[in-house]
């Protein structure tokens, strides 16, 4: 009897562990959404407050994702080339970075770049990073949302299933 | 230096054309719609491309690495410094903001200046410009584009390393990046940089953290400059700087240099003209102005 107990018991904790398993891996574009809006934020202090060039900024933000690391790269090496130009290129080169994003984000950080890259005074830099973060922050709610309903679900199931595997076993 | 700028920053029709022709060139001019050319021992080229004005945009954007914002304060001024202490001269659309200019946008006109650095350019003058071995506070007086700046960047260098003049702690107040070319021109090894900042607010700056024995700056001439100046020489610091025009007598009349002048802070007044070719020493005059070199004397000859 305690031996069945001791085995319900593994299969309804596993069961659990595999649907937090499954629910995280859903927080990975969650993450790659927040880290984004802050390396913008960095990127945007990079620039306004410590008179930092472009490609500077970007590697500036770098730690807050490759994605931003790339595009300083490509800006180095290509000068001539625009800030959209370069958005085009990193995702090009390097998809997995843009891999958690959807193509009307790239489209989105695309345009960041390039606004910034034109920006003639710091107000237009803040006001291009206030239109990205907008948006960027609706996709993080929207993210957030159907993260949070998608893990419940999956980790009810999981549950469940475990549940009933363990009634069918024992 | 200015090969690879074109390579890098210039449209590819743009850099072929002028391929490595312009490799020594003093500045390269670019006018919307009209022959680029460029100036080489004076004398002015002509390559058969016309540039754009979208091309001049790009240019200029490309030259500012994207980050036309930071040389904003510089732009209103009608130019920017990028590496290498290549200036940027711009026309174009200006932008006010009630009395001040805020910006320039849609620009018509780039002039790119490069600077030269000539080791040595100096040495024909120490005998003037010095007293037992020391140097005295002097000023340049030159038209654009005769090596005052050259010169004064030499000066520097041969006080800071200790040949011919005394050896002494130089500061260089920076404010067009020019002197110092993000450091890429040699200044000596007793030599600090205040790179980009204002040459009033500069001067007393350096003078409060750096003691100097000698600060240099580059075109001196508002009023505001005045007082930091006669700070730093009342602290016994020598002063070596530069000014726009064409004679001694030019520059008198302006009140800066009136005042300057009267207020005995400059020991030797040095000018330069083209009599001889580029770098003449056409004249070195005392503060008072009694004459102390009478003939003209080119100062390439000196340069390694």
């Amino acid at each position: 009897m305690i031996f069945k107990l001791f085995f319900l018991g593994v299969i309804v904790v596993g069961s659990a562990c595999l649907g937090n398993v499954l629910a995280s891996s859903l927080e990975e574009r969650l993450t790659a959404l927040k880290s984004l809006a802050n390396g913008v934020a960095s990127l945007k202090n990079a620039l306004i407050y410590q008179g930092m060039s472009l490609a500077e900024g970007l590697a500036f933000a770098s730690r807050d994702g490759e994605i931003f690391d790339t595009c300083a790269k490509l800006i180095f090496s290509n000068p001539r080339a625009s800030g959209g130009e370069i958005a085009q290129r990193a995702y090009k080169e390097n998809k997995e970075v843009f891999a958690n994003l959807t193509e009307d984000e790239r489209i989105f950080f695309g345009e960041l770049l390039e606004r910034l890259s034109r920006a003639a005074v710091p107000e237009q830099i803040g006001e291009a990073v206030a239109i990205f973060s907008r948006e960027i922050v609706s996709s993080i709610n929207k993210a957030s949302e159907e993260q949070h309903k998608r893990s419940r679900v999956i980790r009810s199931m999981c549950l469940l299933g475990g549940l009933a595997f363990a009634i069918i076993i024992v | 230096m200015l090969k690879t700028i074109v390579e890098k920053y210039m449209p590819q029709g743009l850099a072929q054309s002028l391929g490595s022709r312009c490799e020594n060139a003093e500045e390269i001019r670019l006018r919307m719609d009209k022959k680029v050319t460029f100036y080489l021992n004076g004398k002015e080229h002509e390559i058969e491309y016309i540039t754009s004005h979208k091309e001049l945009e790009q240019i200029v954007f490309a030259l500012a690495e994207h980050s036309v914002h930071s040389f904003q304060e510089d732009i209103a001024q009608g130019f920017f410094t990028v590496g290498g202490g290549v200036r940027v001269g711009v026309a174009g659309k200006v932008v006010r903001d009630g009395d001040r200019i805020r910006a320039i946008r849609a620009f018509t006109s780039l002039n790119l200046r490069m600077p030269r650095e000539a080791k040595g350019i100096s040495r024909k003058l120490y005998p003037y410009l010095s007293s037992k071995g020391e140097i005295l506070s002097t000023l340049i007086i030159s038209p654009p584009q005769l090596g005052k700046t050259t010169l004064l960047r030499d000066i520097v260098r041969s006080v800071s390393d200790g040949e011919l003049f005394t050896a002494k702690k130089c500061t260089v107040v920076d404010e067009r990046c020019e002197i110092a070319g993000g450091m890429s021109f040699d200044l000596g090894k007793r030599t600090d940089v205040l790179s980009g900042c204002p040459k009033s607010a500069g001067l007393s700056m350096a003078l409060r953290s750096l003691s100097p024995e000698v600060l240099a700056t580059d075109e001196i001439g508002c009023l505001g400059e005045l007082e930091a100046i006669n700070e730093a020489v009342n602290s016994g610091v020598t002063l070596v700087c530069t000014a726009h025009g064409a004679s001694r007598e030019e520059i008198c009349e302006r009140l800066f240099f009136k005042k300057l002048l009267e207020q005995n802070v400059i020991k030797r007044v040095v000018v330069l003209s083209a009599k001889l070719g580029r770098s003449t020493a056409e004249m070195v005059t005392d503060g008072n102005g009694t004459l102390i070199l009478k003939h003209p004397i080119s100062l390439k000859e000196s340069a390694s």
